[in-house]
């Protein structure tokens, strides 16, 4: 089979959806969902422009592996890890794209530290466990096929993982934010004994002030770049 | 009036998914540009912050009846701002196109709004008889006109009206002013594959996303609802419409849905 393995969480959301949309016919993509369904090709879905809804499209070509999973049980990581490989035989790039984010104040306690918790999970550690696992089951053993397929990890934070935006009452976010930032250096490092690389991308708000689309293509630029270890800001 | 050329600048996504269960429908997320969706929004809010009104009126969002808790503002009041643009020639064609549908010109819609709090609704499926009095605009769309005739029943308050009997042929419902939406919040919209399934259960639900759409065709299966709401849910709500001897002739006259 051609086409990278591409193992993404979030698929569900604006930017999952906008990704597989995208890169659906280049990458073979697992989306992996827990409430929304990928608005991505699948059984019984096909895609149309609407202003020439009987033109033939590529993205109908090609078919997204939707995963209901609950990222946040580590069952289900297994269960997707294992979902992936026993179909396509390898994950060459993962996208994590899911995300929590919820506005509460610091002064709000008992709200506050329950979404502080939440959001490090969800945000921070459920990329590293994913990246984790994948490393230990196919890619710790094959450091010179990593290296040919340019295999990568790509963690999606935010700009508010580096700057305050006032009032907004981001905290629990910009940290979680902040907490994959530097997983994924320290990963990044550890990963390096394998050849596989991974990056972070921290766009500003989408689609409000940069483009969905803009953001699925700076992660699609990521992946088939030979980065390692950086930061890369969109706004 | 933006013409088709206007609709390539401002919808954003031109990758809408067609969906066959539980009936045929499709959806679109960032339908729009961001300028553009912010125009609707800023058009939508200085409507809202007129205030809601319990009684019927004319300039503010009110609720058209006791049966039902959103309050709505006439579409076709606002055709000369962004919220035009779905009562324009372009909008309706596409969205006839879409559907797979033969429409009339004739366009009814409203913006909606449900305060926090709203309950479920009741599932149905919108082949429902609409009435229209023929004063077509340059592009030929006949916007419903409750001044002329009632939308419903085709009552007339004119003398000179004459009003004619047409059948909804397609449903859209665009969402917008809603923010970050959470599972929790409810106010989707429910997709069945039957007019007795359990409304809080559907086959798919439809989140109210910003920017974001359904839209299908009006047939005997079309079944939907609102979805009962934790948060405020705002939202275009429009119809396109066939003739009436088109309607029975596929679905029978029986299909076509009393209103309540």
């Amino acid at each position: 089979m051609n086409g990278k393995v591409c193992l993404l969480t979030g698929a569900g959301g604006l930017l999952g959806s906008a990704f597989c949309a995208r890169f659906a016919s280049a990458y073979i993509i697992a989306g992996v969902y827990r409430t929304r369904v990928p608005l991505a090709g699948a059984e019984g879905e096909s895609f149309f422009d609407p202003l020439d809804p009987q033109a033939p499209l590529v993205e109908n070509d090609d078919r997204v592996f939707r995963i209901n999973a609950d990222l946040t049980d580590d069952r289900d990581l297994d269960r997707v890890v294992e979902l992936v490989l026993a179909r396509y035989d390898r994950i060459d790039v993962l996208v994590n794209g899911a995300a929590r984010m919820t506005h509460a104040s610091i002064l709000d306690a008992e709200r506050f530290f329950a979404e502080l918790s939440a959001q490090l999970e969800l945000n921070a550690a459920v990329p590293a466990k994913l990246a984790a696992l994948i490393a230990r089951r196919f890619w710790s053993t094959r450091g010179p096929e990593n290296a040919r397929l340019n295999r990568c990890v790509v963690n999606v934070s935010s700009v508010t993982s580096l700057r305050v935006h006032p009032g907004v009452h981001l905290a629990a976010y910009g940290a979680s934010k902040a907490a994959l930032n530097q997983l994924t250096a320290f990963m990044a490092d550890e990963f390096r004994a394998f050849s596989v690389r991974a990056n972070t991308l921290a766009p500003t708000s989408f689609p409000a002030i940069v483009a969905v689309e803009d953001v699925v293509e700076a992660i699609g630029r990521l992946i088939e770049s030979d980065r390692n270890g950086e930061l890369v800001v969109l706004e | 009036m933006l013409q088709p050329s206007s609709l390539e600048s401002v919808l954003s996504n031109r990758r809408w998914v067609r969906r066959s269960a539980p009936f045929a429908h499709v959806a679109a997320t960032g339908v729009f540009e961001p300028r553009f969706y912010a125009e609707l929004e800023r058009a939508f809010r200085e409507l809202l912050e007129r205030g809601l009104s319990v009684a019927p009126s004319a300039e503010r969002f009110s609720q058209s009846s006791a049966a039902y808790d959103a309050y709505v503002y006439d579409l076709a009041k606002c055709r000369d701002g962004a919220l035009g643009i779905f009562m324009s020639r372009a909008w309706h064609d596409m969205l006839a196109s879409v559907t797979g549908v033969v429409a009339t010109g004739d366009v009814g819609g409203a913006l909606h709004h449900h305060e926090p709090g709203g309950p479920n609704g009741v599932i149905h499926c919108d082949l429902n008889a609409a009435w229209f009095v023929d004063r077509h605009d340059a592009n030929g769309i006949n916007a419903s006109d409750s001044s002329a005739c009632d939308y419903c029943s085709g009552k007339t308050r004119l003398d000179s009206a004459r009003p004619r009997e047409t059948v909804r042929a397609a449903a859209m419902l665009f969402y917008l002013c809603n923010g970050p939406w959470r599972p929790n919040d409810g106010g989707a919209t429910g997709l069945y594959a039957r007019g007795n399934d359990d409304v809080r259960r559907p086959q798919r639900a439809i989140e109210p996303i910003d920017n974001s759409l359904v839209a299908f065709a009006c047939t005997p299966s079309s079944f939907h609802t609102f979805m009962a709401n934790r948060t405020p849910r705002n939202s275009v709500i429009m119809w396109l419409h066939q003739p009436k001897e088109a309607a029975v002739a596929r679905w029978g006259a029986r299909a076509v849905e009393p209103w309540p």
